[in-house]
Parts: structure tokens; C-alpha cells; sequence
């Protein structure tokens, strides 16, 4: 919980944002997005202070796992996140500053905003995302439940270029290893796992850039490797055939594992998972 | 119980007649002033009352400090007269809708001044507030609601009154200014205690 204490406690908070959030930012914009993300981080504090932030909000849409429902952070969030969307209803300058805004923000729980409403309306803000994106978005774990959502929800409208930008991350990203042996299994299974949200949406190319990793690296159950993709109860098995069916519905209840907590807290090697490659990230 | 009785009769028929009789009872039994105001609930009492001062300042009430084995506890009293605004604050239109604004404006000032710190009163002149016609409302106002939210006690009901009355309708409007307003109260609400404040 934050250690801030606000005039109004945070039930009564949200009590009083949820049901005017929306229609604050569809009304005043940027500033509404402006004023609810400085009170956000007034709560939160410092940019390093937000190092963390999937672990009071693990995702940034309603969740049933968020831990601290009742945290004014919380709230807040829910209050940025409702404005922005308001705010980027339809698209103007206005609402792709806004959205930029959110991207560039060196908090990562804004950025995480901006990226989830990026996916919502990536037909008004979408191009904010690829004029912002960054390395780390790919391979930093705060990202990882917001970015793999707004790859399965806007792949099929990337254009020609978001496209080939997208698989450009995804084909240059390298990881920092601690085990030199595995560096090679550690990028192409983070590879595998950014490729599967696009899976199966009718990208041939890249479904068969996927089945090509999933062949080489196998399944969960066969290599005891972590697919990176966080479930409730530790990390997911390799996907079914097809995502959007079954794989969707375990991926909702993303909870980061312990190893999650290791790999963004910097501490260089992730813990000891039965099996699973001793890797720390860097950006 | 007959004077009660004579009183209920005088609000039952509010005629001009009936108004001054009951206003000329209170005035020479003050005991019945309270049971006089908490029956009213229309608003053509209002310019009677206003004109025989029951919305002055000087009745706003202080909050009691009791002292008891369980340490010092606080008393806010009410204050009949705000809780008949309350009622017909909804309905209040032109220069009456102005005429409660500008009450709300001067017993908050006078609170202000006197260091009151009635959490009742703000609940009350929040409730009020939330229901007037927008175009009586000001920027101004809103640092007014700051006044009554960062207060030593406790505020929810305060900023719960002015978030889901007053907000939407600032929002539901079609007036720039308004929308300017909210964002203001959007600020008030979520303001961030200082560190060592009492709450």
C-alpha cells in the first residue's frame, strides 16, 4: 500500500472517479490525463519507486488479481486509464499527444497506460505506439502483460511498415544471459513467446516464424523452459492451437511468479526454477 | 405539544399569514425552533427565514471537545437551518439559487475566520452546493471545498457528496466553464494529505 494519505480514503476515491474518469478526459483532454497522472505519481513517488508496479496492479485493464484494490494508487490508475481513453476516443493531434504523452513517461506504469490504451484504440492512437517504442518495452517484464495484449488485439491492423517494425524488435532482441550456454535459448523462446499473441491471426509468415521456434525450443512441458508467459500459478505451458481460445482466458490471470520479481529487480540471476535457464535481462 | 400542533398546522398551509404567525411562535419560544425548521421542506419559507436570520453565520455551531474515560472525543452538531437548504437547494432557481449561494459562501467564510471545523456543516453546505444551479457556481467555489476537505477530520462524506452529485452534472453539461470546474474538483478531491496532518 502507498504510504501517502489522501483527503478522501481510497474507496471513496474511486467511488467518486470511476464513474466520471471516462468523461472527464472526453471532456478536458489532455489535462485531465495531466492532472489524474501527477496525483498518480505523487502517490507513487519516485520514478524508481515505480519499479514495481506490477505487483500492486498487474494489469493495467480490470483484474481480478490486483492485490490492493483498495490502494489510492490503484484508483488512480484506473482514473488515468478511463481519462485516456476518453480522451482518445476519436483521433486528433490532441489525443496522439496525449497518448505519447503517457509512452514517454519514465514512470513505467504510465507507459504501461499508454500501451494498453494504445490497444484499445490503436485505429485513432495506434501510430503513437510505434513513433514511442522502445527495446525494453520487448524485453522488460512491467511490460510484458500489457505488450503481449496490444500485440494480439492490433496485430491484424499493423500496417506494412508497423509491421516489419515489429518483427524488427522481435528478430533484434538479445537479452543479457549470465549462463553464456543458453543465451541462444533464452532470445529465441522470448522470440517465440512475443510471436505468439500475432499467432494465428492470419500472418503467415509470422505463424511460420512461430512454429519454427515452437519446433526448435518445443513445449513447456518437454523443455522445462519458461515461455515467460505468467499465469496465475506460476508460467504457462506452450500454447494450444489456437491462442485466442484457450490460451486468453489463463493469461487473464496473470500473477508474476517469484522468478518474475527477480528478473525486475535486477538481481542478475533469476531463482532457481526447476529447470529453468539461469538469465537476468538487460535493457 | 399544542404549540407543536399549531406549528404543524402553519406548515401544513403555508400562506403569509400562516408563516409569520409560526415565525412570531419561534421567535418567543426559541425551544421550538429546531422541530420548526427540520418540518420544513418548501421553498417558500425560504425568504422568511432568510430574512429573520436563521441562515446567519453567527449560529454556525463549533464542534465540542468531550472529554471521557476513553480520551477526547468530538461532537459536531447540526445545524437545522442548513439541513432545510439541503431540501429545497434542488429547486432553487434565479435569485434564490444565487441568494443559497451566496449563504453557503458566507458561512463558510465565517467558519474560516473563526477556525470552526464542523465537519457536519461542511457535509451540509456540500450537499447544498452539489444540488444549485451550476450558473451560480464559481472557480472560486472550488477553493472552498478545498477549505472543507483538508479540515483535521475526517472528509469522505464531504467529497463524496461534491464527486457523485456535484462532478457528473459539471461533467453533463454542455458549458466549457463547467468542465473547467470539474477538473478543478477532480484536483480538490484527490489531494494528497501533508505529512503530520491530523486526519
Amino acid at each position: 500500500m502507498s504510504d501517502k494519505v489522501g483527503l478522501l480514503d481510497s474507496h471513496y476515491l474511486g467511488e467518486v472517479l470511476k464513474p466520471s474518469a471516462r468523461k472527464l478526459g472526453e471532456r478536458c483532454g489532455a489535462v485531465a490525463v495531466d492532472i489524474l497522472a501527477r496525483r498518480l505519481t505523487e502517490y507513487i513517488g519516485s520514478v524508481e519507486d515505480d519499479k514495481y508496479s506490477y505487483i500492486w496492479r498487474s494489469a493495467i485493464e480490470d483484474h481480478e488479481q490486483d492485490a490492493h484494490k483498495e490502494d489510492a494508487r490503484v484508483v488512480l490508475v484506473d482514473a488515468v486509464r478511463d481519462a485516456a481513453l476518453g480522451a482518445t476516443s476519436s483521433g486528433s493531434p490532441a489525443a496522439l499527444s496525449i497518448v505519447k504523452s503517457l509512452l514517454q513517461s519514465p514512470y513505467p506504469t504510465l507507459t504501461r497506460v499508454g500501451i494498453y490504451v494504445c490497444g484499445e484504440h490503436y485505429g485513432t492512437v495506434g501510430a503513437a505506439f510505434w513513433e514511442c517504442a522502445t527495446e525494453s518495452w520487448f524485453l522488460e517484464v512491467p511490460y510484458w502483460h500489457e505488450l503481449y495484449w496490444f500485440i494480439n488485439k492490433a496485430f491484424s491492423r499493423f500496417s506494412v511498415p508497423q509491421r516489419a517494425q515489429f518483427l524488427g524488435f522481435v528478430e533484434k532482441l538479445e537479452g543479457e544471459c549470465s549462463d553464456e550456454a543458453r543465451r541462444v535459448e533464452w532470445d529465441e523462446t522470448h522470440r517465440r513467446d512475443l510471436l505468439h499473441p500475432a499467432f494465428g491471426l492470419g500472418d503467415l509468415q509470422v505463424d511460420e516464424k512461430y512454429q519454427k521456434l515452437v519446433e526448435r525450443w518445443g513445449r513447456y512441458e518437454t523443455t522445462q523452459t519458461s515461455t515467460r508467459i505468467p499465469l496465475s500459478d506460476g508460467w504457462a505451458t506452450e500454447a494450444p492451437s489456437h491462442p485466442m481460445r484457450s490460451w486468453a482466458c489463463p493469461m487473464k490471470s496473470w500473477w508474476p511468479s517469484s522468478r518474475t520479481l527477480c528478473l525486475i529487480a535486477g538481481v542478475g540471476m533469476v531463482p532457481h526454477v526447476e529447470g529453468s535457464p539461469h538469465l537476468s535481462l538487460q535493457r | 405539544m399544542d404549540l407543536q400542533s399549531h406549528l404543524d398546522s402553519c406548515i401544513a398551509s403555508p400562506t403569509a399569514v400562516n408563516r409569520e404567525a409560526a415565525l412570531r411562535l419561534v421567535r418567543s419560544r426559541p425551544e421550538l425552533a429546531s422541530y420548526f425548521v427540520n418540518s420544513l421542506n418548501d421553498a417558500v419559507w425560504f425568504g422568511d427565514l432568510d430574512n429573520a436570520g436563521f441562515f446567519n453565520p453567527q449560529h454556525s455551531p463549533k464542534v465540542k471537545v468531550v472529554e471521557s474515560e476513553r480520551g477526547t472525543m468530538y461532537q459536531a452538531e447540526g445545524w437545522p437551518a442548513l439541513r432545510y437548504l439541503e431540501q429545497i437547494a434542488a429547486s432553487a432557481q434565479g435569485d434564490q439559487a444565487t441568494r443559497i449561494a451566496g449563504i453557503v459562501r458566507a458561512i463558510s467564510s465565517d467558519a474560516q475566520q473563526r477556525g470552526l471545523d464542523n465537519w457536519r456543516t461542511w457535509w451540509s453546505l456540500a450537499t447544498v452546493l452539489s444540488q444549485l444551479p451550476l450558473d451560480v457556481l464559481t472557480d472560486l467555489d472550488v477553493d472552498m471545498i478545498r477549505f472543507w476537505l483538508s479540515g483535521r477530520f475526517e472528509s469522505n462524506m464531504v467529497g463524496h457528496e461534491l464527486g457523485a452529485k456535484l462532478l457528473p452534472r459539471l461533467l453533463d453539461s454542455s458549458e466549457p466553464a463547467n468542465w473547467h470546474r470539474a477538473l478543478l474538483l477532480v484536483d480538490a478531491l484527490s489531494m494528497i494529505r501533508r505529512t503530520g496532518e491530523p486526519s
